[in-house]
């Protein structure tokens, strides 16, 4: 009967965090999936592991802060599905950055090279924002998984790189790759247009 | 030896997560030296992480909204469990 009596209130109390921080964790959720649906479904799984595992929340975080850090767990598991199906398309990315290099391994010219010096601002700018979301919804998926990580996770490096599994150089390696895509991307979606 | 571009960049990128060692840091620091478009790079990747961060920390992203079915769904669903 004690028992549950406990489980109704954590049951009540989850309930008023939905109403609560349900828009917010989804907001959180879409914009760093770009899925709505993908985005519904972490939400849901947030709340409830909230309820399994209550005991994990202690009073001195907010719950805000808990669920988040939650979300994030679920994110980067979504993210590390996904990587596991698409490894064809690291490597036609791969390529692509390859490409932007000479047979010597030297840049090509692009033309764009100069175009980055009124970069001040665009920081500011809410136009800005889409193009990134763009820019990241082009990163194969376990790129984008270990951009986003070293974010999310505040973690140090080493143990980021056992929570993707993957070894310290296929890390920095991976953000090397990430990086050159995120520069081109920014450079034909940004730069070049403006 | 000297590095290509290509190393180069990837040794920038090592740099911003890893330490590097002496021999990295030589080679990087001579052709950052000499190579105008890797001296920018360095500027841009910079540039791009600052843009990442503001991005992930949802910085000037639109507030959206769980919609009403899903949020009574998820209430159903936790009074199942």
């Amino acid at each position: 009967m004690k028992n549950q009596s406990k489980q109704a209130s954590r049951q009540a109390t989850v309930s008023e965090w939905v109403a609560a921080h349900g828009d917010y964790l989804f907001s959180w959720a879409y914009h760093k999936t770009g899925n709505r649906e993908v985005a519904e479904d972490l939400v849901q799984e947030v709340f409830l592991a909230a309820v399994k595992n209550f005991e994990g929340f202690q009073e001195k975080s907010s719950p805000k802060t808990w669920l988040l850090k939650i979300l994030n767990h679920k994110i980067i598991d979504h993210y590390r599905k996904a990587a596991k199906k698409t490894i064809h398309l690291d490597d036609q990315a791969l390529q692509f950055t390859d490409s932007f290099f000479n047979a010597n391994g030297n840049w090509k010219a692009n033309g764009l090279e100069e175009a980055w010096s009124n970069e001040t601002h665009l920081l500011d700018d809410p136009a800005f924002n889409d193009v990134m979301n763009v820019c990241m919804e082009d990163l194969p998926p376990r790129w984008r998984l270990a951009v986003i990580s070293k974010y999310i996770f505040d973690k140090e490096t080493l143990e980021i790189c056992q929570e993707l599994e993957i070894s310290k150089s296929n890390y920095w390696q991976v953000l090397h790759r990430a990086k050159l895509l995120l520069k081109k991307c920014l450079e034909v979606n940004w730069f070049g247009a403006n | 030896m000297l590095l290509s571009c290509k190393e180069a960049t990837a040794l920038i990128e090592k740099k911003a997560v890893f330490p590097l060692t002496f021999k990295e840091k030589c080679r990087l620091y001579v052709h950052v030296k000499m190579c105008v478009v890797c001296n920018l790079y360095r500027h841009q990747s910079q540039t791009i992480e600052k843009a990442l961060s503001k991005w992930i920390n949802f910085e000037g992203a639109p507030e959206e909204r769980l919609p009403a079915e899903k949020k009574a769904q998820i209430l159903e669903k936790i009074k199942e469990d």
